[in-house]
């Protein structure tokens, strides 16, 4: 639609091939489509849905096989078409870089793939794309109308968009949500509820890829929603046990109050940016942002004052365009939206949920609560980078914000015991890193964090999963240890996976990422000090990361071998079932339950044998290879000389902030990027180092003497520094008190009410109810007496009242209707004396009938009679009221006039 | 003496409070619709009565012709109906008989309030 050169140039390469990997596709037929009718977009994301109804409906009847072919059938093909449309984007990007070179596109080699992603950098964009991008979508519908105002609407489209930044979280999502659906065969095969796991799994994909695709705020906020339901769903997947249904409550509830910024936030940009459309949204800030700029220019202020220009809104000729980029109300949408953010992201005063979302089965927490949904908030962020970078204030509060998560979550996760709690706190500690990159304006490091973090923390806890598969279900890194020896795969790509989260230097993909937020939060020039304090933060976090991390790490994996075994008198020689009576409880500890899901075995010896084990560590293989491959996307500007690959290709889409830096920061990139790189590398070497010695060297004794000698501490911090508790007393009890006295209102009033009509049918129906004798022939009289009533009223003589009114000389007089009744008025003089007093001497019904009507003519429908009159005088209005059946009677009333004033007599029959 | 449509409805009427106060009076069931059977004739009598009475139709070219059989076909009617109607109230009340014992129609307030 915006991109008829894009189009035309796709249909001049029709036939056009692409290589990746060596593997030559031709995309001329699947491509050559013009980019707003890609409806390669609408099958991926509702490919998924289709598989969450098969499951969900039919899942009983299927069976195992049939599930599984379904779900991951699903999923995968999503995946498959995703990387189709991803191909696409990229060709469609590089469309013109490629019509110049010619030739040069012919070399198909393993780099083909790359050299497209480069290239699409590379060339020149046209002024249209400047603003909108490259891109593909797919619309089948309007969907609704939606205010944006009092009087103002926008039509909401079902519209899908893939750019860049959408097209990243989009393999991600498809990719490790496909390695995670294999993983789960094997993970739930014991599993009674299967079919119900993988429809909520599928349903999850379905409204994640809402979130990414949607082209508006309306449909992010629909898989928005979605995915909190899919996350609240499978949270307490195993909801016999009331502790993981809570938890699953919880997380429901807290991602409620995210969500309501989230809308109100979405609210304010609707009513003051007059669009829900990003793309809409985009322009609107462009122009807003240049009459800002024409304006700063003007007033001789810097760009860096913006917020403090608020009286700028009462210029009426640009304030429109500017409306949304007054600080005050953009500012505040921002706020909200990041509040937004918050909760599904699991920030600082609303990450509670994460936590106890361990809950729920392991590949949930690997898909969701690590890899993907946990991500929206960053991904929303990024998206709205353009607005966001126009608010400082907001900015910062983000980075601080993400800053202190970090270090705060770290903490915490020094403490913890559980293989899962560890990683649950990591990746709140780890979004806090994202966070402080969007913070500082660096959205596409925040992103590739996102990127980089969905391999190695779904490979980590995948690889818990794994270790709580074959230990029987334990994850207290008390019980477990020597793995290495049982679990040579997993331990492979746990290290792997650990390496990089550590941020280890130069080969694994955390470091690459980490160290660019770093690097930036070190650059970052907006308000004094803060960049320096959030990157003292980001290296502290980095340093704890990398030591709790290795702890777990080598408590789990190295050592003797695991302690539940040597408890139980087991080795790996005896193969003994041995039962003993010492462990009945250790099942204490598992995350799992009355699933189901538990072995036959309490004290099984770890193994990688068997389908369940090699379906699970499959996708470990995958992720791990990842968690380094993706540092080649990453690299940074001092080794390449040039912005990160994932940088550059989410040039478009996500702002950079840099051009808020001080441009002598800008010049002094490398001087700034190598001494930032200390800091990081610091951190690991450190953390690590401490860890090696601590656990490795000292077999834990200086821990458990560090606990020892601060107790108050180390209890306080193993308690996650009691914010729960804290929640409980300040918001949870007084909103149940609050409650339960507003109940009273509810029980008595509104309950009241309702008893009140209850009581009030059940009186009515007492009294009445006599009448229903049951018996045949009282009815029946019933019947005869209601007929007869009928039939007098029909047949029978019209009964006719008057009734006057009058007004100034004029007396009206009114005869009561009925049905099929006709009417003949008529009048005559009379005397006004006075002393003959009845009405039939005066007026004789006799006289009336036999000489006025006469005169009347026929009848009428008329039921009204005016009589005027003229000086003193006296007349008598007689009607004849005749009904269907020819029945006549009569009325007459006196009107008797004295000058002035006019007296009515009233008239009987 | 002239036989006039007034003879006929009065004749109709008393059959009819005949049927109508047999039905309200008597209890016993195949009494009572003995009396509907009375009452239902009463009116076929009305209306066979009023389609004799109806002129005759005035044709466009001068003709004249009876009046519709209007009257009769609806007599028909009723006694088709009313032979439904008899049948149907005779299962009940046999079935009744089964259930009670007894035709009487006091005895059947089953469905008292």
């Amino acid at each position: 639609m915006n991109l008829p050169d894009i189009s035309q140039q796709l249909m001049a390469l029709a036939g056009d091939q692409i290589s990746v990997l060596g593997l030559r596709i031709n995309l001329g037929n699947l491509t050559d489509v013009t980019p707003d009718t890609y409806s390669v977009l609408g099958w991926i994301v509702w490919l998924p849905v289709i598989g969450a109804l098969i499951n969900g409906i039919w899942g009983k009847k299927l069976g195992r096989q049939g599930v599984y072919i379904a779900g991951i059938g699903a999923v995968g093909t999503s995946f498959l078409l995703s990387i189709l449309a991803f191909f696409t984007l990229l060709k469609s990007g590089h469309a013109p870089a490629e019509a110049a070179e010619g030739a040069h596109a012919a070399a198909g080699d393993a780099a083909h793939a790359a050299h497209h992603m480069l290239s699409f950098v590379a060339r020149a964009p046209s002024i249209q794309q400047v603003i909108d991008g490259v891109k593909i979508e797919w619309m089948p519908w309007d969907w609704f109308l939606a205010p944006t105002g009092p009087h103002t609407g926008e039509m909401i489209r079902m519209r899908y968009v893939l750019d860049p930044l959408s097209g990243v979280m989009l393999l991600v999502v498809t990719g490790v949500g496909t390695l995670i659906h294999v993983y789960s065969a094997g993970y739930m095969s014991h599993d009674a509820g299967y079919a119900r796991f993988f429809a909520y799994l599928n349903l999850f994909i379905f409204a994640m890829l809402n979130l990414i695709l949607g082209d508006s705020l309306v449909l992010l906020f629909l898989g928005w929603e979605g995915v909190g339901l899919a996350s609240y769903l499978l949270i307490g997947f195993w909801y016999h046990n009331a502790s993981y249904a809570f938890a699953g409550r919880k997380a429901f509830i807290v991602n409620r109050i995210g969500d309501a910024g989230l809308l109100m936030g979405m609210s304010i940009i609707a009513w003051k940016g007059g669009t829900y459309t990003f793309e809409t949204l985009r322009h609107h800030v462009a122009e807003g942002g240049a009459a800002w700029t024409a304006l700063t220019e003007h007033t001789g202020l810097g760009n860096f004052l913006i917020d403090a220009l608020p009286f700028v809104g009462s210029i009426p000729s640009i304030a429109s365009k500017m409306e949304l980029l007054n600080p005050t109300w953009g500012g505040l949408a921002c706020l909200l939206l990041f509040v937004g953010c918050c909760g599904k992201s699991a920030q600082f005063p609303l990450y509670v949920w994460l936590p106890d979302a361990m809950a729920g089965p392991t590949p949930v927490s690997a898909l969701i609560h690590a890899a993907t949904m946990v991500t929206a908030g960053i991904y929303l962020l990024c998206r709205l980078s353009f607005l966001f970078i126009h608010f400082t204030t907001v900015m910062n509060i983000i980075a601080l914000v993400g800053a202190f998560t970090a270090l705060f979550a770290a903490t915490i996760a020094v403490t913890q015991v559980e293989l899962k709690k560890v990683l649950a706190y990591s990746t709140v500690s780890q979004l806090g890193f994202m966070f402080i990159g969007c913070g500082v304006g660096a959205f596409s490091a925040g992103f590739y964090h996102v990127f980089t973090h969905a391999f190695f923390k779904a490979c980590m806890f995948l690889g818990a999963g794994a270790v709580m598969h074959a230990c029987g279900d334990r994850q207290d890194v008390r019980e477990l240890g020597g793995l290495r020896k049982y679990l040579p795969v997993t331990y492979w790509t746990f290290l792997i996976a650990t390496l990089a989260i550590i941020g280890t230097p130069f080969l694994f993909s955390g470091f690459y990422s980490k160290d660019e937020i770093l690097f930036r939060a070190f650059a970052h020039t907006w308000a004094p000090g803060l960049g320096k304090l959030v990157y003292a933060m980001g290296v502290l976090a980095a340093t704890l990361t990398s030591f709790y991390m290795s702890r777990v790490f080598i408590l789990t994996f190295l050592g003797e071998g695991p302690a539940y075994l040597e408890k139980a008198g087991v080795t790996a020689d005896s193969h003994g079932h041995a039962a003993s009576a010492a462990h009945d409880d250790a099942h204490g500890h598992d995350a799992h339950g009355d699933d189901g899901h538990g072995h036959h075995d309490p004290n099984p010896i770890p193994s990688e044998a068997g389908i369940d084990m090699k379906l699970m560590v499959a996708p470990l293989v995958v992720l791990a290879a990842m968690a380094i491959l993706a540092s080649l996307l990453g690299l940074p500007h001092w080794m390449m000389h040039r912005e990160g690959t994932l940088a550059a290709f989410l040039e478009h889409p996500v702002a950079d902030g840099f051009q808020f830096v001080s441009e002598a920061t800008r010049t002094q990139r490398h001087t700034l990027e190598i001494p930032a790189m200390f800091g990081g590398i610091g951190a690991w070497a450190v953390g690590a180092g401490l860890a090696y010695w601590v656990y490795v060297l000292q077999k834990g004794e200086p821990a458990t003497r560090a606990s020892e000698s601060l107790p108050r501490l180390y209890k306080l911090v193993l308690a996650k520094w009691r914010i729960d508790e804290l929640y409980d007393l300040v918001f949870v009890r007084p909103l149940r008190g609050f409650a339960s006295f507003v109940a009273i209102f509810d029980r008595f009033v509104i309950d009241g009410l309702v008893n009140l009509v209850g009581f009030v049918a059940m009186l009515l129906g007492k009294l009445l109810r006599p009448m229903q004798t049951g018996a045949v022939q009282v009815y029946g009289a019933f019947i005869s007496v209601g007929a007869l009533a009928i039939f007098a009223w029909a047949v029978g003589a019209p009964a006719v009242v008057l009734s006057q009114r009058v007004d100034g000389a004029t007396a009206r007089i009114e005869a009561s209707g009925g049905p099929g009744y006709t009417y003949r008025w008529a009048s005559f003089e009379v005397s006004r004396d006075a002393t003959a007093d009845t009405l039939e001497a005066r007026c004789p019904l006799a006289e009336a009938a036999a000489t006025a009507l006469s005169h009347a003519g026929d009848g009428s429908a008329e039921t009204r009679h005016d009589e005027a009159l003229q000086g003193a005088s006296g007349r008598c209005v007689v009607v004849e009221a005749r009904n269907a059946f020819g029945r006549r009677a009569y009325a007459r009333a006196l009107v008797i006039s004295n000058n002035p004033g006019t007296i009515v007599v009233p008239g009987t029959n | 003496m002239i036989i006039t449509l007034g003879h006929y409805l009065a004749l109709s009427s008393v059959l009819f409070t005949i049927g109508a106060a047999g039905f309200l009076y008597r209890r016993n069931a195949l009494v009572a619709l003995m009396s509907i059977e009375l009452m239902l004739n009463a009116v076929n009598l009305t209306l066979v009565a009023a389609n004799r009475w109806l002129p005759a139709v005035q044709g466009d070219a001068g003709t004249v012709s009876p009046p519709a059989p209007s009257g009769h076909v609806f007599a028909f009617f009723v006694i088709a109906v009313a032979a439904a109607e008899a049948a149907v109230g005779l299962a009940i009340v046999l079935s009744f008989y089964r259930l009670r014992k007894t035709v009487r129609t006091d005895a059947a307030d089953m469905l008292r309030g």
